[in-house]
């Protein structure tokens, strides 16, 4: 009798592991929130992105000089590119994107984009050429303003590993030129150091 | 009877598991405004277990030195003596209670050696914010 009651605790018991084991496997698609911290894998990240966004744009906004420049102004800036010296395929313009879209709406700085140059000089042309547009309404060509300081950096990588660990730092670097004088006004770094530990079980 | 009794702590560690899963999110919350440094009664609790481990101190803010934008740093303490990680986020508001540039800060992850102390430091997103909230959360 005994044991028939043992048995029966068991089996309800292996009944709820095994429930827990299967909704573990099953396939379960759910909206996360953007800004929350992702780990899927080792690899560069969202989270790894916003970290380095939000590190640089307060670092730029605080230092004194650029306090100092954009306290009565908002003097102009461009962005070039962000050199990926990593060995993972890293779209840096994201990280560029990030970092100017939080600098713009500051307030503290405006920005020309130097990636629509041909589509701005291909508007023109249609507007003052053509003969389709009233020239009381064109834009006038040669009045753009020129850029005062330019953003530029890279992105390295460190990775080692062993049997069981995959160790990856990350060092982004970002600087600000005054374009005129070639004065670099600004720079800093961000570093990430993330780990990866094959679990007992190999998953 | 005997098997009832068991059925029912299995089924009762079940469920605490399950509660415990989804109680995680919570955490603490430091509430703060210029020129109001007391901790204590800007600091929310949402979850004990997570404030028995790790606490927020020292509420600093200041305008940026010739500069009108608000930048505020706080001190993160491990109350134990194993490494502890959590995330934090900042929030940021205007005058009239209203979030500035909302969605935009992300959780920061941040590992705290045992009885390790780290100052987390925020800048405001720009010059119309007045007050901010820190959360902390564990991993």
């Amino acid at each position: 009798m005994l044991m028939k009651k043992r048995s029966t605790v068991y089996g309800i018991s292996l009944m709820v592991a095994s429930l827990l084991l299967l909704s573990g496997c099953a396939n379960k698609v759910a909206y996360q929130g953007a800004t929350d911290v992702e780990t899927t894998n080792i690899d560069f990240g969202s989270t790894d992105l916003q970290q380095i966004a939000a590190k640089m744009v307060d670092s730029v906004l605080s230092f004194p000089p650029i306090v100092q420049v954009t306290s009565e102004r908002r003097p102009v800036m461009f962005v070039d590119k962000i050199k990926n010296k990593t060995t993972e395929h890293i779209d840096t313009e994201s990280i560029t994107d990030s970092i100017s879209n939080r600098i713009l709406r500051s307030g503290k700085f405006r920005f020309v984009d130097m990636t629509k140059v041909a589509e701005v000089s291909e508007q023109m042309a249609f507007q003052n050429k053509s003969g389709m547009v009233s020239q009381n309404t064109a834009a006038q060509v040669g009045r753009q303003i020129g850029a005062e300081y330019m953003m530029y950096g890279n992105l390295s990588s460190i990775v080692k590993k062993t049997k069981n660990v995959k160790d990856v730092y990350y060092k982004f670097t970002l600087k600000v030129m005054h374009l005129e004088s070639g004065i670099v006004e600004w720079s800093d770094e961000k570093e990430i150091r993330k780990t990866r530990e094959k679990s007992m079980f190999g998953m | 009877m005997k098997i009832n009794h068991r059925v029912k702590k299995v089924l009762g560690l079940v469920t605490l598991v399950s509660l415990l899963g989804a109680c995680s999110t919570s955490g603490i919350e430091a509430i703060g405004t210029p020129n109001d440094p007391e901790v204590k009664k800007h600091l929310l609790i949402h979850n004990d277990a997570l404030a028995n481990k790790v606490t927020i101190s020292e509420m600093r803010s200041r305008t940026v030195r010739g500069g009108d934008m608000l930048q505020v740093s706080l001190t993160l303490s491990n109350l134990t003596s194993s490494d502890k990680n959590v995330q934090y986020r900042f929030s940021w508001f205007d005058s009239d209670e209203f979030e500035v540039e909302a969605g935009v800060e992300a959780w920061t992850p941040v590992n705290l050696h045992g009885m390790a102390s780290i100052r987390i430091e925020g800048l405001a997103p720009n010059s119309s914010v007045k007050s901010y909230r820190l959360n902390v959360k564990g991993q």
